[in-house]
């Protein structure tokens, strides 16, 4: 009888373990049915920040974020997309145009090269920098971030010149570049990884066609971004 | 002075089925509100319909 009434007891206790764990979590999702959602539902945006602030991220979502998949790079003399998101921006410039990438928490956040070519050099900006120029230097690919700290990547290749803007925020002001001076960038190359949030940038010479538009979703190193270059 | 003793019965089986069954169908209404698009009340009625229908037939297999 004893062995009857712990085992119902068990069940019960599980019970009322998995309703207050899901009562303890809410709004966010209990772990009994985490597993079973998407990433956006799994870590909601609020819980994501938590996280960021805490510094203490759970290894489910470390593992999550730090997904670097394989890609198949189109062939051809095209410009592929530098990293996942959504296209925020295109600003077009005499000298040059902007094509702006904006990454959410849920994106892979590995950068590549949009284009083959040499690594020419890397450049750090920081916040000082940004505030020493004018504002319409600046917003246009800042997209109203606060503190932004950005890398540079100089890509020469032989339809010119070519660059690669990492940026994040100060306080998260986490940019690995993996790509160096004299490095010769396959197209579609890792080139390095944000690891907070934010936007990628692909400066380009001006007279590059992008066959796509603001608020399209792109893929690093698979969606061809503009055709071939002129 | 009659002593109470834990019997473990079949009526102890079948409340712990039924507690066993509403954990699963709270469970189970979290995540349909997470993944399903609709407004709040649509899904308490319309979860609570299947829920409680699948329940009275559950009873009526196991009694």
């Amino acid at each position: 009888m004893s062995k009857k009434l712990l085992g119902q007891s068990l069940i019960l206790v599980i019970c009322l373990v998995l309703i207050g764990l899901q009562v303890a979590r809410f709004p966010f999702p209990s772990p009994a049915i985490a597993p079973l959602l998407g990433p956006r539902d799994r870590w909601p945006t609020e819980m994501v920040m938590a996280f960021i602030e805490s510094e203490t991220p759970p290894k489910s979502f470390l593992e999550f974020f730090n997904r670097d998949p394989e890609r198949t790079v189109p062939p051809g003399g095209n410009l592929v997309a530098p990293a996942d998101g959504v296209i925020k921006r295109i600003v077009r410039r005499p000298e040059q145009t902007h094509f702006v990438v904006g990454l959410s928490f849920w994106d892979v956040h590995v950068v590549r090269t949009p284009v083959a070519g040499r690594v020419l050099k890397v450049e750090e900006e920081g916040v000082a920098i940004f505030r020493e120029r004018s504002e319409t230097d600046a917003d246009a690919y800042l997209d109203g971030k606060l503190g932004p700290v950005q890398k540079v990547i100089w890509i020469e290749t032989d339809d010119g010149l070519f660059k690669l803007r990492l940026i994040t925020s100060w306080w998260a002001s986490r940019l690995k570049v993996s790509a160096y001076p004299g490095k010769a960038l396959a197209k579609g190359e890792r080139v390095g990884r944000i690891l907070l949030g934010s936007s990628v940038v692909v400066d380009t010479p001006p007279d590059v066609e992008f066959r796509l538009q603001a608020g399209e979703r792109v893929i690093a190193g698979e969606t061809i971004i503009a055709g071939d270059l002129p | 002075m009659k002593r109470w003793v834990w019997t473990g019965d079949s009526f102890t089986w079948h409340f712990i089925a039924a507690c066993v069954y509403l954990t699963a169908a709270w469970l189970g209404f979290d995540l349909a509100w997470r993944l399903i698009d609709v407004d709040i009340l649509s899904l308490v009625v319309g979860y609570g319909l299947v829920v409680g229908v699948l329940g009275v037939v559950l009873a009526r297999l196991v009694r």
